[in-house]
């Protein structure tokens, strides 16, 4: 199995807008210990791009709104991005869903038993903190999840939680000595401390996120080499064909609409305006859904 | 006295958030299905409110209620919740 992550970072819904900003931050970690990242976010953070991906990789990583037996992806009316039901396609992986609320109360141990190494989540909602007047609590949260992603990289997933509690601990033990003084202090307190009491590491707590193993090379020579691999591997091309045949797809749907649609109303228009013949217009007619139907169909 | 209408919508949906709880002046009222509460306070004042709901952004500012007559607010939560 390849040393990769994937991480998928949905943005429309709040506070999403928030998660993908660290995910932002999240991504130039993954890439400074020399794991190669695929990254989704927004309507791309869907079931359909995860799993064309997810084979290849052996870190998954979830920042967006989520249930007790899935994660939504962006689309959080359908929810469907991965369901107790995918469970098995983790098989030796580890799965990381922060911020993700309650993910680790039925997902979580169903992935585990499925196969994962390991799963980090919360039984729990996990809250975003704001930037507000007296103090940016949005930078505190940052800071802490980092400290976490940071740990996921280097250390154990077990000695990444506790470096996640001891973080939170941290900023927790600040907003308790200013809750008279900062006016939202108390609801950060309680924030913090809900995602602290209630994050956990199911499966093997001494799983480790391994690293590519490869010499440092430039940065420039690092992108050009990985974009030679990535380009010429089989199973690039075979997904690169499927791109290629969807959206020829789509421009033969978008054809026959203009030719049984738009057609007819131009020449119609075009014969009333004295602009061509009845004739010319029954060759175009009869030519261009012709042409519609050369375009290839799945 | 002056009357304090405080409406409390979620910031997406513009749904009204019922039993969500607003401290004034010391005083905690929660919101009805409505997503109203109303405080009678005395005028001529400033007064810190405080919105809180659990699943939301905290909601804190000083509004001055400086005459006897109704006053109305609309306060819109932004989900804090994954």
């Amino acid at each position: 199995m390849a040393e990769e992550s994937l991480l998928l970072s949905p943005f429309i819904f709040p506070p999403t807008q928030l998660s993908y900003q660290l995910m932002n931050q999240v991504e130039s970690l993954l890439k400074s210990v020399n794991l190669r990242v695929v990254r989704f976010s927004g309507p791309l953070a869907s079931k359909e791009t995860a799993f064309i991906h997810l084979p290849e990789h052996n870190l998954f990583i979830y920042a967006g709104h989520a249930k007790k037996d899935r994660l939504c992806g962006e689309n959080v009316f359908l929810c469907d991005l991965v369901t107790v039901a995918d469970a098995s396609i983790f098989q030796g992986q580890i799965v990381v869903a922060n911020p993700a609320c309650e993910s680790a109360r039925e997902l979580g141990p169903k992935i585990v038993d499925a196969g994962a190494k390991a799963f980090l989540g919360s039984v729990e909602n996990m809250y975003a903190h704001f930037n507000e007047s007296e103090r940016n609590y949005q930078d505190d949260w940052f800071d802490y999840t980092l400290t976490f992603y940071r740990s996921v990289l280097t250390k154990t997933m077990g000695e990444a939680v506790e470096d996640w509690k001891n973080a939170i601990t941290h900023y927790m033990d600040l907003y308790k000595a200013h809750l008279d003084d900062w006016p939202n202090a108390d609801w950060n307190y309680f924030a913090a401390k809900m995602n602290r009491d209630n994050f956990v590491v199911l499966g093997d707590k001494q799983a480790v996120v391994q690293g590519q193993g490869i010499e440092p090379t430039t940065l420039r020579e690092r992108g050009l080499l990985e974009g030679l691999a990535y380009l010429l591997n089989p199973e690039t091309l075979r997904k690169q064909w499927n791109y290629a045949f969807r959206s020829l797809f789509s421009f033969g749907a978008l054809t026959a609409t203009v030719a049984t649609v738009a057609v007819p109303v131009a020449t119609a228009y075009a014969i009333e305006r004295g602009w061509m013949t009845k004739e010319h217009a029954d060759i175009a007619r009869a030519v261009i859904p012709g042409v519609a139907t050369l375009a290839p169909t799945p | 006295m002056a009357r304090l209408n405080i409406k409390v919508i979620d910031s997406y949906s513009k749904a009204p958030l019922p039993y969500v709880h607003i401290e004034v002046d010391g005083r905690v009222l929660t919101t009805g299905l409505d997503g109203v509460a109303t405080f009678d306070l005395p005028a001529g004042a400033s007064y810190i409110i405080k919105v809180r709901q659990a699943a939301y952004r905290p909601w804190t500012r000083t509004i001055q209620i400086p005459q006897e007559t109704t006053y109305e607010q609309l306060v819109e939560l932004e989900k804090a919740i994954y």
